[in-house]
């Protein structure tokens, strides 16, 4: 229970916070939960508008790479959830939620992510998900 | 006064008035000649009847080119003129007011440009910039607003790179809603043309109403700049949507312009052939029947110029083409095949051409089309350009290059460390040889092909053909005239060889290197070479001569981006075609030379204060040290061609 409930947990943080780059297509390095949304938008425009030339392996590339960098926090997740069971319950939550807090301070506060694809070169965590 | 001689005078006064009128009418059609001007004009005060250089830039985008929009240049048609004239502009990064924060200036000002935006999409962007336009809301637009960077890539791929572009569906029912916004930018860039055009008698400055018509089927690029010739242009652009081959495009330009309106001409000018995968140069119609002889006629009536270099890359010739006999082929070459590859394309990318991509290899199929047809649809002339996204006309020197926001999708947020991607490079200049900077002048001189391009350096180069120019015209006052009495300039066939002459043709190439003033790096000049192509037993055949200067040892410097080792300031030759066989077509251009210099990538690293050795690399600037990007580069202008057709060989266009 205490190692789910840990997986959960860093997989939601990584999924929010963690940068990944993009392969192939432009300076990108902003977390997961951003591929999804460029996805998303990338493929909603194409059903309505219809994907010719490149849209499609556009949608294909942004989703491929969001469910990608999905997989890979849930297994950095998962084994960190493993790893927490080498040292004493609360200490591995204390220890999780101290980490967590410090990335999302971190991300709040400075300007970690690359991201091209919106309005500034930088940005912080906000401006990833808006 | 009785009443009667009232109406006498008044009947007489009419009667002079309407034949003053008249005669000021007909003055008015004779003086602005067969390509009727609209508008009369003192005549220019510099003309020069043996022609003089003008450079300019014939492929320029502004904000209502929805690619440069995305890209967030800001600057438009206006904007692109005065900084073409040489005032100051702001580019990338803007301001919450539009006002561009990097401040770029032309050290030299051009004598002539054209505002070619693409006719694709300029409804659209203007729909998705104003809030008070059916469409402003629409998914697409809040996508590009919302995503810009993004809708970049969607938008353009979806309609440039589709092999069946459709309008999208906030456009409305025959995309009337896009086509009706495309009016206002269309009528903005006819007046910024008029009111920027030096109309006075000091010429100068000129400039042409053109658009680009942006065909990429698949990804494979064959999109041409029209070019009008005045003020009488088509009632709206044709776009690749609506008209999707190039065939239509000249057909459009045919109805819609020269034949269907009164002082209405215009020409076609492709570019970036490398990245065309050899569609470019097609020589099947439009329902995949090889093209007759009015097809061809059509095309080199109307494609009088091609783009041989420009932002994104080098089209004239294939690297390793004919057994590599040609080094300086390996020029500004862009790794991929197709338009939608060369964005992150590196320089030592592996990829294959297919056959017929190249400038040099449409010239010799035009030779083997003009033996089947007796009329060569590849009979055109070589300029250069820019093809600025950034409304920064002639934008060139290789020590300023802030990239032409092309492709760079960051672009918007101001030139990135390394401005652009390492194959991309600043572009270059069209020359034409003209008598005066007026636009009857410099557009007779790109449809007759008096023309050439530069990789951005302003040298003067001329090129005569003939039979009989004596072996020491170089040294002669009298060249030029010389050079047009008994001769043909670039662009022209060479005429019949008088029957009493047994030599082959001669040709005289001189050429004055770039002054550099203005305080534009200047390199001095290392060969002049004359590039020729034939067909012997139905293969292409090409071969270059040095004919004067020669490959040598001069390098530069690349702590310092300082030259060294010996060049010329100006070169000359008379050379005559050891090979010539007067029965076989064959076209000569001449190709010159500067001495390698720093190319954009190394003066940037310079100035930076990279050190590889040592490991000090700024963030974005790691390219510096990618051994394959080049660090030199070896300037050059390409001469239109001049063709040798045999006697009863053939018709000209």
């Amino acid at each position: 229970m205490h190692r789910r409930r840990l997986r959960r947990l860093w997989f939601l943080a990584l999924l929010f916070l963690c940068p990944w780059p993009l392969p192939l297509l432009h300076d990108a390095f902003v977390p997961a939960i951003r591929y999804w949304m460029l996805g998303s938008v990338a493929a909603t425009l194409g059903l309505l508008e219809g994907a010719a030339g490149p849209v499609f392996q556009i949608v294909l590339l942004l989703l491929g790479w969001a469910l990608i960098t999905t997989a890979m926090c849930w297994l950095i997740a998962f084994l960190l959830a493993r790893a927490s069971g080498l040292i004493p319950d609360r200490t591995a939550l204390l220890a999780s939620y101290s980490a967590i807090t410090g990335l999302l301070i971190w991300a709040l506060t400075f300007e970690p992510y690359h991201t091209p694809f919106g309005h500034a070169v930088r940005g912080g965590l906000l401006q990833v998900l808006s | 006064m009785t009443g009667e001689g009232r109406t006498k005078n008044k009947r007489g006064l009419s009667l002079f008035a309407s034949t003053a009128l008249a005669c000021l009418a007909g003055l008015a059609v004779v003086t602005s000649g067969a390509n009727a001007l609209a508008t009369p004009r003192p005549a220019c005060e510099h003309r020069d009847a043996l022609r003089r250089p003008f450079f300019g830039d014939t492929h320029v985008h502004t904000t209502f080119s929805f690619d440069a929009w995305g890209q967030g240049t800001l600057g438009d048609p206006h904007a692109a003129y005065r900084f073409a004239k040489g005032e100051t502009i702001g580019i990338q990064p803007y301001d919450r007011r539009g006002n561009g924060q990097t401040k770029v200036r032309l050290r030299r000002p051009l004598d002539f440009a054209v505002v070619t935006d693409h006719s694709d999409l300029l409804g659209e962007t203007r729909i998705c910039r104003s809030d008070d336009l059916p469409g402003h809301d629409s998914l697409v637009c809040r996508v590009v607003r919302r995503f810009p960077a993004l809708g970049y890539i969607l938008v353009n791929g979806h309609v440039y790179s589709s092999e069946r572009p459709s309008r999208y569906s906030f456009c409305g029912d025959g995309g009337a809603l896009c086509l009706d916004a495309a009016a206002e930018p269309w009528r903005i860039t006819q007046e910024a043309a008029r009111e920027h055009n030096d109309e006075s008698a000091a010429c100068r400055f000129t400039t042409f109403v053109g658009y680009e018509w942006t065909g990429m089927p698949g990804g494979n690029n064959i999109h041409r700049n029209v070019v009008f010739a005045n003020d009488v242009v088509q009632d709206f652009p044709t776009t690749y949507i609506e008209t999707p081959t190039a065939q239509g495009l000249w057909r459009s330009l045919i109805d819609e312009c020269i034949d269907g309106r009164e002082g209405c001409d215009a020409i076609a000018i492709p570019h970036n052939s490398n990245v065309s995968n050899g569609l470019i140069w097609s020589l099947v119609r439009d329902d995949g029947t090889p093209i007759d002889a009015s097809d061809a006629r059509l095309r080199a009536r109307l494609e009088t110029l091609v783009e041989v270099t420009q932002h994104k890359g080098d089209s004239e010739c294939r690297v390793g083409g004919f057994g590599g006999e040609d080094e300086l082929c390996a020029f500004e070459t862009v790794r991929g095949a197709r338009m939608q590859d060369t964005a992150r394309v590196s320089a030592s990318a592996s990829f294959e051409a297919k056959p017929r991509v190249y400038t040099r290899e449409a010239l010799t199929a035009g030779l083997v089309e003009a033996e089947r047809l007796g009329v060569n649809p590849f009979q055109f002339g070589l300029i250069g350009s820019t093809d600025t996204h950034l409304a920064t006309p002639g934008r060139v020197d290789e020590d300023e290059h802030l990239g032409h926001a092309a492709g760079i999708v960051s672009a918007r947020f101001g030139p990135p460390p390394l401005p652009d991607f390492g194959a991309f490079n600043p572009g270059g200049l069209a020359v034409l040889w003209a008598e005066e900077n007026s636009r009857a002048s410099l557009f007779a001189a790109m449809k007759r092909r008096e023309a050439y391009g530069t990789s951005g350096p302003r040298m003067v180069v001329r090129f005569f053909g003939g039979w009989d120019f004596d072996d020491d015209l170089c040294g002669s006052d009298e060249l030029v005239a010389r050079g047009y009495a008994a001769g043909v300039p670039m662009g022209s066939e060479l005429p019949e060889r008088p029957d009493d002459e047994q030599r082959p043709p001669a040709f005289v190439v001189s050429a004055l290197r770039d002054p550099g003033d203005g305080g534009v790096p200047s390199t001095p000049l290392q060969r002049i070479q004359i590039v020729k192509g034939w067909v012997e037993n139905g293969e292409p055949r090409e071969k270059v001569y040095d004919i004067a200067g020669k490959a040598s040892d001069a390098d530069v410097d690349l702590a310092t981006c300082t030259p060294r080792g010996m060049g010329h300031d100006q070169l000359c030759s008379v050379w005559r075609d050891p090979d010539f066989e007067r029965d076989q077509r064959a076209y000569y251009y001449a190709r010159v030379v500067e001495n390698p210099s720093c190319r954009w990538n190394q003066w940037v690293c310079v100035r930076a204060g990279v050190e590889c050795a040592a490991g000090d690399i700024p963030d974005g600037l790691e390219a510096c040290c990618d051994s394959s990007l080049p660090q030199t580069i070896q300037e050059r202008a390409w001469t239109s061609p001049i063709w040798h057709t045999p006697a009863q060989g053939g018709e000209a266009p």
